[in-house]
């Protein structure tokens, strides 16, 4: 029965192993760059003094582990197969017997399930993994009398430190497993091998249809777009976003983020769904949503409005707590704003994380310089004061191309506010204005536009100093919108004007 | 067998002393001499420390192989360090010996610091002890420095004389609602209230071993007790009733502004639960806040701007206006101004008046009433007995210096500032010469860890001082 036990124990890595690696695998990225251990006295202080504190510190301790690729997901497959294995050993060294049915299994089961929810948190694995190692090392004492008072005190000393509910967790599945052992101890299995295989392939059934009914798709997708908006991947971003058909404004606003990170924007906005207009250029403060909160900066960083970005970003560590990536954007704003001082204290946060210490150097020695590859900041000195109006996207905008009219970033995304508004005529009158003025050049101004300047011809029958770029081809296409739109002919429409800006207009609530 | 042991033991012990001895000499020569002081962090520099302090551990602020420390008395050496480690951690009984010997003395740091082999010694630190009494206790809300909103915040209480601190009240208790403005009747925690917003808020009001939950919003005062004091007689609360509005600004210093559109004061009569006002404390034309009694109860100070509904934040600025009150029948007086801060351009905010009533300290910064955003905010000192006002130069920094409490003994002066980064606020504590109205140098209130303020991420708001220890015995 040992070889028994081992045999699963091992199995049971190789399939957690499997799974972790295959479908949860994006499970381990996220929620490393949810939290980040320290190697710091205040630190651990602070987790410590609260009643299960010590196992919170635990689960960060490993989770900063799921940074290495594998790394982490071996390590929580080895966890959930020892819960396993330290149950039965543990049952086995109290009571001499082994588990015929294999009970133990059980809340590895319900643990790799509940871990499919980003929400779930690891400590329940750590904590509960931890006071099981504790009982089985406990065993070893001979001494019954001893044993049972070393046991009493340190289940005492681990209700504070973990939390009550895992040493009974514990506690119940050493005494299933032991019961169910005791009951099975006279009889005698003529196919125990046979047995042992049924029951086996029982808690397989059971653990696929559990794994499979917990698995949330839309909650991957999520998580997977989110991660790859954090590392910058924006083609992955654009491809999650097209596979996920919800009007979720987070989703359209990841992928916008990808399309204007990538310089897309102004010629790419209409290939990609705009089921929710201008709402998915930016987010509001939303008490409901806090995810919100996490991605809010993105859009100000790239618009150059790096104090509201600073905002949002104070926001995020307050709600998701000193996290990695908090932490460096908050970094970074503070370097650009010429608070130095402000960001070194969380790079020294930074640097005492096992695996950031390079980022940290790499911002320690940014400090100097005071700005940022990439990232846009309008330095020249105005004492007006002015406060960001969070209720008014388009006015914050405005007030950023105020501040510089050379702000590229802010114009594209002022035409892209516009088109998505259908404010075709206010587009085209700031068009020609940003042409005259020479902040753009005649190159720079794509199909997309001129799509929305020709409608704004047709529509007002004004001319423009920029008719000229319309070419015949566009004007023929426009025609045979237009032919389509009144036949009605829905799939001409959709096949060959899916990513025109005229389709927006028009079908914008089918879209 | 035995002898043996007995002469190993007695080797061993030897050993160790020399060890130890050998590990905190000084160094046997010194190669420079220079006639300046190395920076300490924090920087307990020509300060003056109260004799009931916790040790002031401190960083040398410069880099070394090695580090030799000596602190000394007239004739006598306390402590010294010798090691790799520029953090300098002082032995709490080392640090009482020297209080109780010094008394109202100077004691000195002499620092050394060795380069490649090479000794250099500096100009040895002065500082004082003061054996003027200050208060065992302090109180302050920790919070991380976010802008609109928060996660866990409580109020802590840190006993003086060690670097104990105990939470008062988290908001865990009240599912993660905001809890502030922890307010003390004659800085005793038996008379003490705090607020608590949300979904389990109100006003805790403690008077001996009773405590309440009391609701202050009426119809009057919608917007219930905001700013707090207490009167002297733990009777009445003079609170400030304050539609409260956050704005960010788009360019320049300042991330955050925090305004009231509209506000009022009160006092709230603890035997009944009734608000007493006036149109003298609540001009429909005027905004009045930070209300602050004098030692005997019968002067209410507080700010106050003009009312316009179209104010422009930048241009709101507060006066310190007093009123006079008779405790005996809850009747207001006139309003009376006091300084004139708008004919300045500057506006006014947490006047806290002297124990010995003859000074008012206040916060002066460019506008508003919210200084802790304000890195211009400084603290002025007015004097009653002449009615002269000046910048407390000694004790305020380029960054902010804002909330401010006096000891109960008007010795000593807690502060808010900025000062080591520009976000995070610390408590600062200085010396207070009633006579002459100067203060010391401030010095942080000491911490276990000399880098405590570099690296502790949460924001100090509120100093107040206690006698007593807080017992909240509160049970929502």
């Amino acid at each position: 029965m040992r070889k028994t036990n081992i045999v699963i124990f091992s199995l049971l890595f190789i399939a957690l192993s499997s799974i972790f690696v295959d479908a949860l695998g994006y499970t381990f990225a996220y929620r490393e760059q949810e939290h980040l251990f320290l190697f710091d006295t205040q630190f651990f202080s602070s987790l410590v003094a609260s009643v299960g504190g010590v196992g919170e510190y635990a689960s960060l301790f490993v989770t900063q582990f799921f940074y290495v690729p594998y790394l982490g997901e071996v390590i929580l497959a080895l966890i959930l197969s020892f819960i396993y294995l330290l149950s039965s050993a543990a049952s086995y060294r109290l009571f001499k017997a082994y588990d015929p049915l294999f009970l133990a299994l059980i809340p590895v089961v319900y643990l790799l399930t509940s871990y499919e929810s980003l929400s779930f948190n690891i400590s329940h694995v750590t904590s509960f993994f931890t006071v099981l190692l504790s009982i089985y090392i406990l065993t070893f004492i001979k001494n019954r009398v001893v044993f049972v008072v070393v046991l009493s005190l340190v289940m005492a000393l681990y209700c504070y430190a973990f939390g009550w509910i895992y040493v009974c967790a514990a506690a119940t599945v050493i005494f299933l497993t032991t019961l169910s052992a005791y009951l099975f101890k006279s009889v005698v299995f003529i196919h125990k091998k046979w047995f042992i295989g049924v029951v086996l392939l029982l808690y397989t059934l059971f653990a696929s249809v559990a794994f499979v009914q917990s698995y949330n798709a839309k909650e991957k997708l999520m998580a997977l777009t989110e991660l790859a908006l954090q590392k910058g991947d924006w083609d992955s971003v654009l491809a999650y976003a097209s596979k996920s058909r919800l009007n979720s404004s987070l989703m359209h606003y990841y992928q916008n983020m990808a399309l204007a990170y990538s310089g897309r924007l102004s010629t790419s906005l209409f290939n990609h769904r705009q089921a929710v207009g201008s709402k998915s250029l930016y987010v509001t403060y939303d008490t409901n949503s806090s995810q919100f909160t996490k991605v809010g900066h993105y859009v100000y960083e790239y618009i150059g409005h790096i104090h509201e970005a600073t905002h949002w970003a104070n926001e995020s560590i307050v709600v998701y707590g000193e996290s990695s990536y908090n932490l460096i954007n908050l970094i970074k704003y503070n370097i650009l704003l010429g608070k130095p001082k402000v960001a070194m204290r969380y790079i020294r946060r930074l640097d005492k994380s096992l695996f950031y210490k390079n980022i940290a150097l790499y911002y320690k020695n940014m400090i100097d310089r005071g700005d940022m590859p990439n990232i846009y900041l309008h330095k020249e000195n105005n004492s007006d004061v002015r406060f960001t109006n969070t209720q008014s996207f388009r006015g914050e905008l405005d007030a950023m191309i105020a501040l510089n009219p050379l702000n590229k970033n802010a114009l594209t995304y002022k035409f892209a506010f516009l088109l998505l508004e259908k404010k075709f005529s206010e587009f085209v009158s700031e068009l020609i204005a940003a042409t005259n003025s020479g902040i753009i050049v005649e190159s720079d101004i794509t199909d997309q536009y001129l799509q929305a300047l020709l409608v704004y011809g047709q529509v007002t029958g004004a001319s423009t100093p920029l008719d000229h770029l319309i070419t015949d081809e566009l004007k023929g296409r426009y025609i045979g919108y237009i032919r389509a739109k009144s036949d009605k002919n829905w799939a001409e429409l959709k096949s060959r004007y899916k990513s025109s800006y005229w389709l927006y207009l028009d079908y914008s609530d089918l879209l | 067998m035995k002898r043996i042991h007995n002469k190993i033991a007695i080797f061993a012990a030897i050993s160790l002393l020399f060890l130890f001895c050998s590990c905190n000499s000084a160094p046997s020569r010194v190669d420079y001499i220079v006639d300046t002081t190395p920076e300490l962090f924090p920087d307990y520099t020509n300060t003056t420390f109260p004799s009931t302090i916790a040790p002031p551990n401190f960083c040398i602020e410069l880099v070394g192989d090695e580090y030799y420390i000596a602190i000394t008395g007239e004739d006598h050496v306390y402590f010294t360090y010798r090691g790799a480690s520029a953090e300098v951690i002082i032995p709490p009984s080392k640090w009482r010996e020297l209080c109780g010997d010094v008394g109202d003395g100077d004691f000195w740091i002499d620092i050394s610091i060795s380069n490649g082999g090479k000794w250099t010694q500096y100009a040895p630190i002065i500082n004082s002890i003061s054996t003027n009494k200050i208060d065992e206790y302090l109180a302050y809300r920790l919070l991380y420095p976010g802008y609109e909103l928060w996660n866990e915040m409580g109020i802590y209480q840190r006993e003086l004389s060690t670097y104990s601190e105990e939470c008062v009240f988290s908001n865990d208790r009240v599912d993660k609602g905001c809890v502030n403005c922890h307010a003390f009747s004659n800085w005793s925690a038996d008379t003490m209230m705090l607020h608590v917003r949300g979904k389990h808020g109100g006003t805790i009001i403690k008077q001996g071993d009773k405590t309440d939950l009391v609701q202050t919003n009426t119809t009057e005062f919608p917007n219930g007790a905001v700013y707090p004091s207490w009167h002297p007689q733990g009777r009445y609360i003079a609170f400030s009733s304050n539609e409260i509005r956050q704005y960010f600004h788009t360019s320049g210093i300042k991330p955050v502004e925090v305004s009231d559109s509209n506000s009022d004061l009160f006092i709230f009569d603890t035997n009944t639960n009734k608000q007493i006002s006036s149109i003298d404390i609540a001009a429909k034309n005027k905004m009045e806040t930070f209300p602050t009694w004098n030692n005997s109860g019968d002067v209410l100070y507080f700010c106050s701007a003009d009312f316009k509904k179209d104010n422009k934040i930048e241009e709101v600025r507060y006066n310190l206006y007093s009123v006079s009150f008779d405790p005996e029948t809850a009747l207001l007086g006139d309003t009376v101004l006091v300084v004139d801060a708008q004919k300045l351009q500057k506006s006014i905010s947490f006047p806290r008046v002297s124990p010995c009533g003859n000074y008012i300290m206040y916060t002066l910064s460019d506008y508003g009433n919210f200084s802790i955003w304000h890195p211009e905010s400084d603290l002025y000192l007015l004097n009653l007995r002449d009615s002269t006002t000046r910048l407390m130069s000694e004790v305020n920094s380029s960054d902010v210096e804002s909330y401010h409490c006096w000891s109960s003994s008007g010795d000593w002066f807690v502060f808010s500032s900025k000062r080591v980064d520009g976000l995070w606020a610390h408590p600062y504590i200085a010396a207070f010469d009633k006579d002459s109205g100067v203060a010391s140098k401030p010095f942080a209130l000491p911490q276990d860890d000399p880098k405590f303020y570099k690296e502790f991420m949460r924001t100090f708001n509120i100093p107040e001082f206690t006698t007593t220890k807080i017992d909240l015995n509160y049970k929502n």
